[in-house]
């Protein structure tokens, strides 16, 4: 992380930190470095104190539950989905969720999570430009046809986005391709007549 | 978890990102057509929006009022008598420009706008127009205000150019001591030498160099042969710069040889639309040649060429020698910087989009 940006906005051409004067003007302000027009909108993270990310250590007494991964520290809080006890620096929020790092890996790796999600492939938009693109090379789709089908019954049910999407290309790409085998199939019974 | 839709969309070919609100957070979906990458930005860790004017929409503007000026020439000439189907056709396509000359008028000045936290700047693809930029942070400020609090103006005035000092960390006693947080590393672009165009741009323009040979051989003495080798050698030209692309974009190369190799890249698809759409007016005119196959349109121009296509024989020359000066040119540029040994460097302050929250 660059130290030198925090609480300053730079130029995004040049690099020129730019003075809070210049913040929250309801107009483009020339920069002074290389009078790009430029429009700061700052908020009160700028000059609010940082959160100091650095973990609390707190040694356990007698009578008190230790963390399951590091037994010389006190346990705060049990981890929601496995439920071992957990420190402050082992304790992962997750929205109002505290989980321990273990399940945290498990559910990043599982996409379970849709907070944790941070890319998806979309198949629905493979299988439709798969039946349609094709269409140019027409004799493609004899292959490009059977291979689209497949694609829309295998990925389904995949999870598409973690936006609100319907499968209406799954839908188009089916019929699409579906009518491509039929006019293949028509081809070669006219052939074979 | 629901997400909403927020004002802000680009919407290229290969690209496209939209914005969404989430509970505490926007969201960023950047797609390329076949994945989507997630970026999400709490409301209280956003620090400041930045916005810069850019120049993009004057630059759209110009080139769709040329080529909707260029093809509505087309639409006139082909219209005198005797008046066959390029009209429609040219005339179409100039409509299509002009749609989208008055489409690009009406969305308005473009700007390049960065989300900025206490991590990452991270640029907003979506926001690359003033309107939208204004109704995305008219939704978006309440809900900052909402978890950060009301902008304090005094405060923000204060903000000089000097940055705070850190503030002091305790570390626990048993445990090792932090690193030292290390000064940003250097752009990539600093103080490390420029990479000299290297075989693959020889080769790019060569290329360039023979096509355009060909294509002049070929418009004055059409054969089959010419006309072959010809279209080979634009298949080795689109090679040799898409190669030349992935080449340039992975090393750091002079300004000017890279701007060389996009023109030649712009210049290759223009070219090829352009004589995709003069073919297609063509084989309008002559309906009948198209229901015997493509076979007897090919035939027709390696026997006679252009003759019947003046238009095209036309832009072709002019394409021929465009390539053929660029192709020199890259050379040119080549030997000076070889014999030279030096290159500039232009640094980016934003050394790429950075480690965005995801």
């Amino acid at each position: 992380m660059d130290p030198e940006h925090k609480n300053i906005v730079r130029c995004p051409k040049c690099g020129e930190p730019q003075p809070g004067g210049t913040y929250n003007i309801d107009d483009y302000v020339l920069c002074a470095g290389c009078k790009s027009g430029l429009r700061i909108e700052a908020f009160p993270a700028m000059y609010q104190p940082h959160h100091d990310p650095s973990p609390k250590r707190s040694p356990v007494k007698a009578d008190e539950a230790s963390c399951f991964y590091h037994p010389a520290n006190e346990a705060v809080v049990p981890c929601d989905v496995c439920g071992r006890f957990l420190c402050l620096i082992c304790d992962i929020e997750l929205g109002n969720r505290h989980i321990c790092p273990s399940c945290f890996e498990k559910e990043v790796s599982r996409e379970s999570t849709p907070e944790l999600v941070s890319k998806r492939v979309r198949y629905d938009n493979i299988a439709l430009h798969l039946a349609i693109f094709p269409v140019l090379m027409w004799f493609i789709t004899i292959v490009t046809a059977p291979l689209t089908v497949f694609m829309c019954i295998r990925y389904w049910k995949t999870p598409l986005s973690v936006v609100p999407l319907t499968r209406v290309r799954f839908i188009l790409a089916f019929f699409i391709a579906f009518v491509q085998i039929g006019l293949w199939g028509f081809l070669a019974v006219n052939l074979m007549g | 978890m629901r997400y909403k839709r927020l004002p802000g969309k680009k919407s290229g070919f290969f690209r496209k990102c939209t914005l969404y609100r989430g509970e505490d957070h926007f969201l960023s979906v950047e797609s390329n057509i076949y994945t989507e990458e997630y970026f999400r930005f709490h409301f209280s860790e956003i620090q400041a929006f930045i916005s810069k004017k850019t120049d993009r929409g004057k630059i759209w503007s110009v080139i769709l009022g040329f080529s909707a000026l260029i093809f509505t020439t087309f639409t006139i000439n082909a219209a005198a008598p005797p008046a066959g189907g390029e009209s429609t056709f040219f005339g179409t396509v100039a409509g299509i420009f002009i749609i989208a000359f008055i489409y690009n008028l009406w969305l308005g000045p473009t700007c390049s706008t960065w989300v900025q936290t206490a991590v990452t700047v991270h640029e907003l693809p979506a926001l690359g127009r003033a309107r939208r930029r204004r109704r995305f942070l008219a939704v978006v400020r309440p809900l900052i205000e909402k978890v950060q609090g009301p902008v304090d103006p005094g405060r923000i005035q204060e903000i000089r150019s000097a940055p705070p000092a850190p503030p002091e960390v305790f570390p626990p006693a048993d445990f090792p001591s932090p690193r030292p947080v290390e000064p940003a590393a250097e752009p990539e672009t600093s103080g490390l030498p420029v990479n000299n165009a290297g075989p693959v741009h020889g080769i790019m323009f060569g290329a360039l160099i023979l096509s355009a040979g060909l294509d002049l051989y070929w418009i004055i003495f059409p054969s089959f042969p010419a006309l072959f080798f010809s279209l080979l050698f634009t298949l080795v030209v689109l090679i040799s710069i898409v190669t030349a692309l992935v080449v340039q974009s992975q090393r750091r190369m002079t300004s000017a040889i890279r701007k060389i190799t996009w023109t030649a890249m712009i210049g290759f698809v223009v070219t090829f639309l352009t004589n995709y759409v003069l073919s297609m007016g063509y084989l309008f005119r002559n309906i009948g040649m198209i229901r015997n196959g493509a076979w007897e349109y090919y035939s027709t121009l390696a026997q006679e060429g252009l003759a019947d296509m003046p238009l095209m024989a036309g832009f072709s020359f002019f394409c021929a020698a465009f390539f053929l000066i660029l192709g020199a040119l890259g050379f040119f540029v080549m030997i000076r910087e070889k014999v030279s040994g030096k290159g500039s460097s232009s640094r980016k302050p934003f050394a790429g989009k950075g480690s965005a929250v995801r």
